[in-house]
C-alpha cells in the first residue's frame, strides 16, 4: 500500500472515531420511527393533527414493519424517537444505546389466534397436551406466526409457551415476520396461529377464515407492558423542551384514543391505509379487549422488569436492564403536574 | 506510481504480505474496537466474531441453519436451471415457440425475485418450497438467455452435416451436436446462477423461512452484531466452496476443447 493510501486510511478512521464522539449539536429535524399498527396510534394523531409543528424543529417520520428494524435504525442514528414495543427498548439499552422510554402507550395489547381445531383443544386442556394433540393430528406441530425475536410479541410468545411448559423448537414452529407477512400468512391460512395486535387481531376476526382467540395478553403476563415512547438521550439532554411537549402530545392522543374513538379511527384508518384497515374495522379495533392506553410509565416498571427477567432467560442478553438506565418519569411528571386534566391515563 | 515492489519479489515473499495485510487489517479492527472507538453494536470486534462463529458451530446452530440454507438452494437452482435450460433449448430450436414465448418472458423477466414474496406466501406458505421459488426465478431467466444464446450461437452448419450423414431425429441432433456445442454457453449460465441464487437465499428467507438468512435478520434485530457477522462469513466461506467446486467441474466437462 502507498504512504498517501496508508494516509488517507488513517485519516477516515480517525474520522469515523470522532463522529462516535459527542458534541454539542443543533437539532435540525426529528425522525420518529413507527409501524402500521394500533400502538403506534399515538404518532398518527400527533402527525394528522399537526402538533409537530409545536415542536419548532421539522419532522420526519419513517415507517417499519416490526420493532427490530427500529432498533437497527436507531443503533445507526437513523431514528431518534420511537413508538415500539418495551421489548425492543429493552435490547436497546442492553446492548448500549442510550435513549429512555418516557412514556407508555398500549398495556396488554396482545392476544393469540389460532385456527379453531387447535382453539377448542385448547379450551379444553389449556396446556401442552392441546399442542400434542394438535401436532399428532396433523402430523406436523402448530405453527405460529409473529413478528422477529426481540420484539414485543415474540417475547410474550415465549413467555407463554414457558408458562405452558411448550417447548418452543419442537412442540411448535415459530414463524418469524413483520406486520404484513403475519397479516397475509394467516388470512392465506398458511399458519396456524399468531401472537399478534391490533388491528390485526380485529382485520383476522372480520374475515371468513375459521380462526378465532384464543388467549388475551393479560391472561399471559397481567399488566404485560405493550409500546412505549423511546427517545435519544442527546435529545432529552440537549432539548429537554421537545421531549415534553412530545410527552404532552402524546398524553393529548391517549385522551383522543380514549375518549374520541371515532375520530381516532378515521386517522388510524388514513395512516395505514383505508385498503387495508377500513374505518369500520378501525373503528372496531379500538373496542378490542386487547387495547389498553396507558400512558403512565411508573405503570410499567414491574411488568418490564418481569418482562426483562425472562429476556435474560432466553438469553437474549446477559444481564436485566436496570429501570434507571430505561426510564425517565420526568417528562410525564411534569406534563401530568401542569396539565391534572391528563391524569388517570 | 513507479513499478510496483510486490510484483518483484518471490512467491513465497508474496504470500507472506498477504498474510501481514489480513492481519494487519484484522489487527487495526480489533485495535478500534478495542480503543471504544465504535460500540459493539456497530463494530464487533473480530475476536467476537471467531469466537461467535465457534459457538454458533458448536452449538449445531451453523450446521442446522446452513442445512435449511442449502436445501432452499439446492431445491431453487434445480427447478430454475432445469426449466431454465429445457425452455431455452426449446426457443432457440424452435421459431414458433419463441414467437410464442418472447414477449411473455420479456414482460415477466423486469419483475425481480424478491416482488414475488407476496405469492410465495400465498403458494407455497411459509416453507422450503415458497424460499426455492425465489431462488428459481433468478436461475431460471440466467439459464434461460445463456442457454438461448448458447444454441443460437452454434456453427450451424455442423448440424446441417449431421443431417447429410443420416441423423434425421431432432433429438438426436440436440443431444449430439446442439448441446455439446452450447454447453460452454449453457455453463457460464449455471455458474451466473450459483452466484445469484447464492445472494437471493439469504433475501429469501427473509419473510420468516428457517436459515441463515433469518438467522442474521433476526440477530441484526437484536444488535448481536457480532452473530451477523459470524453468518456473513458463513455465506462467503460456502459460496467460496461452491464456486470452486463449479469450476473444477466445468473445467473437467469443457476438457474436449
Amino acid at each position: 500500500m502507498s504512504t498517501r493510501l496508508t494516509k488517507v486510511f488513517l485519516v477516515l478512521f480517525v474520522v469515523m472515531g470522532l463522529l462516535q464522539v459527542p458534541v454539542s449539536w443543533a437539532l435540525d429535524k426529528i425522525r420518529i420511527g413507527y409501524m402500521p399498527i394500533l400502538p403506534s396510534a399515538h404518532e398518527f394523531i400527533a402527525a394528522e393533527k399537526g402538533w409537530y409543528r409545536e415542536l419548532g424543529v421539522p419532522v420526519e417520520e419513517i415507517r417499519f414493519s416490526s420493532g427490530p428494524p427500529i432498533v437497527q435504525a436507531f443503533a445507526a442514528g437513523q431514528v431518534d424517537v420511537a413508538y415500539f414495543g418495551i421489548g425492543p427498548a429493552l435490547v436497546s439499552v442492553a446492548k448500549g444505546i442510550k435513549a429512555k422510554v418516557v412514556a407508555s402507550g398500549v398495556t396488554e395489547q396482545l392476544a393469540v389466534i389460532a385456527v379453531n381445531s387447535f382453539a377448542d383443544q385448547y379450551q379444553k386442556e389449556p396446556n401442552r397436551k392441546a399442542f400434542l394433540q394438535f401436532a399428532k393430528a396433523k402430523g406436523r406441530p402448530l405453527k405460529i406466526a409473529t413478528f422477529p425475536p426481540g420484539s414485543t410479541p415474540n417475547v410474550m410468545l415465549r413467555y407463554w409457551l414457558d408458562k405452558l411448559h411448550v417447548d418452543p423448537v419442537k412442540d411448535v414452529e415459530i414463524l418469524s415476520m413483520g406486520a404484513s407477512g403475519v397479516r397475509l400468512a394467516v388470512l392465506s391460512q398458511k399458519v396456524d396461529a399468531t401472537m399478534i395486535l391490533e388491528p390485526i387481531i380485529t382485520i383476522i376476526r372480520h374475515s371468513p377464515i375459521p380462526y378465532r382467540i384464543v388467549v388475551y395478553g393479560k391472561q399471559i403476563l397481567p399488566g404485560q407492558p405493550g409500546s412505549i415512547l423511546f427517545v435519544r438521550q442527546s435529545i432529552i439532554d440537549e432539548r429537554p423542551d421537545i421531549v415534553e411537549k412530545l410527552v404532552h402530545m402524546h398524553l393529548k392522543a391517549t385522551k383522543i384514543l380514549v375518549e374520541k374513538r371515532d375520530e381516532a379511527a378515521g386517522i388510524i384508518s388514513r395512516k395505514i391505509g383505508p385498503e387495508a384497515l377500513p374505518v369500520k374495522v378501525a373503528r372496531e379495533s379500538l373496542d378490542s379487549k386487547a387495547l389498553h392506553w396507558v400512558a403512565n410509565p411508573h405503570a410499567i416498571v414491574d411488568g418490564t422488569m418481569t418482562y426483562n427477567r425472562f429476556q435474560v432467560k432466553l438469553g437474549t442478553f446477559k444481564k436485566g436492564v436496570d429501570p434507571k438506565d430505561l426510564f425517565d418519569f420526568r417528562f410525564y411528571d411534569r406534563v401530568i403536574k401542569a396539565h391534572p386534566e391528563y391524569k388517570g391515563y | 506510481m513507479k513499478g510496483n515492489p510486490v510484483l518483484g519479489i518471490s512467491r513465497l515473499g508474496r504470500t507472506v504480505v498477504q498474510c501481514t495485510s489480513v492481519a494487519g487489517f484484522l489487527g487495526l479492527w480489533e485495535g478500534l474496537v478495542w480503543l471504544g472507538l465504535f460500540p459493539p453494536y456497530l463494530l464487533p470486534a473480530p475476536t467476537a466474531v471467531a469466537t461467535t462463529f465457534v459457538d454458533q458451530i458448536g452449538n449445531g446452530n451453523i450446521p442446522r441453519l446452513l442445512g435449511y440454507s442449502l436445501r432452499h438452494y439446492a431445491l431453487g437452482l434445480i427447478w430454475g436451471v432445469s426449466l431454465g435450460v429445457l425452455l431455452g433449448l426449446c426457443m432457440a430450436w424452435s421459431r414458433q415457440l419463441e414467437l410464442v414465448l418472447d414477449p411473455i418472458i420479456a414482460l415477466l423477466r423486469p419483475i425481480p425475485p424478491l416482488a414475488w414474496i407476496p405469492f410465495a406466501i400465498i403458494w407455497f406458505g411459509i416453507t422450503t418450497q415458497a424460499a426455492a421459488f425465489l431462488i428459481s426465478l433468478g436461475a431460471f431467466y440466467i439459464t434461460l438467455y445463456s442457454t438461448y444464446g448458447g444454441v443460437k450461437g452454434i456453427d450451424w452448419r455442423l448440424v446441417d452435416v449431421a443431417r447429410t450423414l443420416g441423423d434425421q431425429s431432432n433429438w438426436g441432433i440436440i443431444r449430439r451436436i446442439v448441446i455439446p456445442a452450447a454447453l460452454p454457453a449453457i455453463l457460464t449460465g449455471i455458474r451466473t446462477s450459483l452466484g445469484q441464487g447464492w445472494m437471493t437465499v439469504v433475501a429469501a428467507e427473509m419473510f420468516g423461512i428457517q436459515g441463515i438468512g433469518l438467522k442474521m435478520l433476526e440477530a441484526a434485530g437484536l444488535l448481536s452484531m457480532d452473530v451477523v457477522m459470524a453468518y456473513m462469513a458463513v455465506i462467503g466461506l460456502v459460496y467460496f466452496g461452491i464456486d470452486h467446486t463449479f469450476r473444477t467441474v466445468e473445467d473437467r466437462l469443457l476438457r474436449w476443447r
